[in-house]
């Protein structure tokens, strides 16, 4: 179990299900990640207005603007060069995936399948990668 | 030189130039020349025409047994005209007379390789030897089957025919009012009498006497009327035959007298018409009550889909809004499994991992749901890309061994050593395969074993999941497949599974163009065979992928 001291990595969760925005946000808490929370696509990209995070956790399916919505109009490729994008899915949105890497997006998450271990396992992978190819 | 002489020597002189072996080569008819003497009947000779009835070359038919060879391989050499063929063989053999097979049905093969269905006879020739004993037997196939049509064509036109004259035939009388006296033609005789009684006196009493009963009084009036009145008389009735038999006959008599006071008048023989129409009747009654059980049963089978779509419905609802709350347990409880929350016992950690398990098998089923859900209204969307199922199925195996170990289980895996290429959807295909896995595990007891065997049969990767299990009943293996269904065996307290999984795998398994197929002893065990078309072309970008759904 994995409890490093990384205070300055900054984590955004974008998810609508209030229970698992805030389990995610324990998880964090619990492994020394600072974090963001925001519970629609509109509501992210408001939060992006102000803050920079190095990762954002993102759900695809939710109201108001969902995930694929959300990257479209936030151009992460042109704008946010450096965020690192994690998408959230289950097995009923697999084929929205292709269209959210082709977004800008790095990697993506069984939200089914991933315990605390490996949601910060990932975390800390993707924070450690460099950026992809535009 | 006489010119007997010199006819006789060119007779011999042509008779040399005969080549008789090209002469048997290219003979019209099918022929084939076998051994008597052989109990098998050992083929010696099969001609061009013989080559090209049966498609097969001359090579493969010499030195074979006849009754290896088409058309003696067939149902009608065994059980049907055929079957006494090996008895009539010996009897040529024995007695030196041809024997004559006829008309056996038989399939060949004409011109540009089609086939036909034939009538073929056969000609079964005795050849002495030199010392006159029967050595070689000729069998000359002739087909027939032009000849047959013909005759069978013909038969069908008489028969119709004679139906037509049958209902034509009018037969005409006489009716003398004053004795009563009815006499009549051929064909009157032909209806009223039997052979023997054409000479008898036949009256109107006897005539009214042969009326069925409940027709009488209605022929009788007429009579009556027509008598008195001088009117037409015609009247359709039952009549009851000689024989016993009750036939329909149409009367119609002539209003005005004759010369002689005599009445006239014909009579037809109705019967097959009116049968026909009472068939004919009965059979609309029967097709509209047919149609009408038919509308009500689908009524109530669209009542019962209906049903059973809202039961799926919720069913897929329920599991939706299980599914997250369901994650966040997961979370919660592998944040104090994993140290996230402080330090805790073994024995917490034991029940809390117990707890862990159990909310894995929850999602497990709420995920199978809402995939069946999805495949059941054509949403379930499978994204297929190249994939070597070596590494697929070496995967799930490195997955489950730690539950095959707990079980006590021995388990294998082998797999080819080339790689076996198939267009699949890695996630889908993974948990059509994992839950055949997982119910071999679970139908299984402690100690027995399972086995992953991988092969390529046919341009086909073939997935076997091999289990020493409680085995599945015949009958039972037809349910296994349909949703919710569950089969009782020894093990099923123990499975709690969500009788969703196999239904899952099916359809997977068919959205990749594959079959699953299950052999089962009781007792015994079950193979779950898992078949995928192979790919050819693996060089295919992650942008060209097919999507099926």
């Amino acid at each position: 179990m994995a409890k490093t001291n990384d205070k300055d990595l900054q984590v955004l969760i974008v998810e609508d299900e209030q229970l698992l925005n805030e389990a995610y946000a324990r998880v964090l808490a619990a492994a020394n990640i600072s974090l963001l929370r925001a519970y629609n696509g509109k509501e992210a990209l408001d939060l992006l207005t102000k803050e920079k995070p190095d990762i954002i956790l993102l759900d695809l399916r939710m109201p108001v603007m969902d995930g694929i919505e959300f990257l479209k109009q936030l151009k992460p490729k042109d704008n946010y060069p450096e965020t690192k994008i994690i998408v959230f899915s289950n097995y009923d949105d697999q084929h929205e995936i292709d269209e959210a890497f082709s977004l800008g997006a790095m990697h993506y998450m069984l939200k089914a399948w991933a315990t605390p271990d490996e949601l910060i396992k990932l975390i800390r992978e993707v924070d450690n990668a460099s950026q992809p190819a535009a | 030189m006489s010119s007997k002489t010199s006819r006789s020597r060119a007779v011999a002189d042509g008779q040399k130039t005969v080549d008789y072996w090209r002469l048997f080569r290219d003979l019209p008819d099918a022929c084939l020349l076998f051994e008597a003497s052989d109990p098998d009947y050992m083929i010696v000779e099969a001609n061009k025409a013989r080559e090209e009835m049966m498609q097969i070359s001359r090579a493969d038919t010499i030195g074979r047994p006849l009754f290896s060879v088409p058309p003696y391989t067939g149902e009608q050499f065994k059980s049907g005209p055929g079957k006494d063929l090996r008895q009539h063989l010996q009897q040529v053999m024995r007695t030196g007379r041809s024997y004559r097979l006829e008309a056996v049905r038989g399939t060949v093969f004409g011109v540009g390789g089609v086939k036909r269905t034939v009538y073929l006879q056969g000609a079964y020739v005795p050849l002495r030897d030199t010392a006159g004993k029967v050595c070689h037997i000729l069998c000359i196939i002739h087909d027939v089957t032009d000849e047959m049509q013909a005759a069978e064509e013909t038969k069908a036109m008489e028969s119709r025919l004679s139906a037509a004259l049958t209902i034509g035939k009018l037969g005409s009388w006489v009716f003398d009012p004053t004795d009563g006296r009815i006499t009549g033609d051929e064909n009157f005789k032909k209806l009223f009498f039997t052979p023997d009684e054409l000479a008898h006196t036949y009256t109107i009493d006897m005539f009214l006497e042969s009326v069925h009963k409940d027709d009488r009084p209605r022929v009788i009036a007429a009579v009556q009327r027509s008598l008195k009145r001088n009117v037409l008389f015609e009247e359709e009735c039952r009549v009851y035959m000689q024989d016993g038999t009750i036939r329909w006959i149409l009367a119609r008599g002539e209003p005005e007298k004759g010369e002689d006071g005599t009445f006239s008048g014909v009579v037809v023989d109705l019967t097959e018409q009116r049968t026909l129409q009472a068939q004919v009747a009965l059979a609309r009654q029967q097709d509209r009550l047919n149609r009408q059980a038919a509308r009500i049963l689908r009524q109530r089978n669209e009542e019962l889909e209906a049903i059973s779509r809202s039961k799926d419905e919720f069913v897929a609802l329920a599991s939706h809004q299980l599914r997250t709350p369901a994650t966040a347990v997961k979370q919660y409880i592998g944040m104090m499994l994993q140290g996230y929350v402080g330090d805790i016992t073994e024995m917490q950690y034991d029940v809390l991992e117990k707890a862990f398990e159990g909310n894995e098998r929850q999602i497990q089923i709420i995920n199978q749901i809402l995939s069946a859900a999805r495949v059941d209204t054509g949403k379930l969307v499978v994204a297929l890309m190249p994939l070597d199922l070596r590494s697929l199925v070496q995967g799930i195996a490195a997955e489950m061994r730690p539950v095959f170990e707990q079980r006590e289980h021995t388990f294998t895996v082998r797999v080819p050593a080339d790689p076996v290429y198939v267009a699949a959807d890695l996630s889908y295909l993974r948990m059509a395969i994992e839950n055949v896995v997982q119910n071999a595990s679970v139908y299984t007891p402690k100690g027995g074993s399972v086995r992953m065997t991988l092969t390529v049969v046919r341009g086909n990767a073939v997935l076997r999941v091999s289990d020493t299990g409680v085995g599945i009943r015949k009958k039972d293996i037809g349910k296994l497949f349909v949703k919710f269904s569950r089969i009782h065996n020894p093990l099923s307290v123990e499975a709690g599974g969500s009788g969703i999984g196999l239904y899952l795998t099916a359809e997977i398994v068919r959205l990749h163009d594959g079959t699953v197929d299950v052999e089962s002893r009781i007792g015994k065990g079950t193979t779950f065979a898992i078949s995928l078309p192979l790919m050819h072309n693996k060089n295919i970008k992650k942008g060209d992928a097919r999507r099926k759904g």
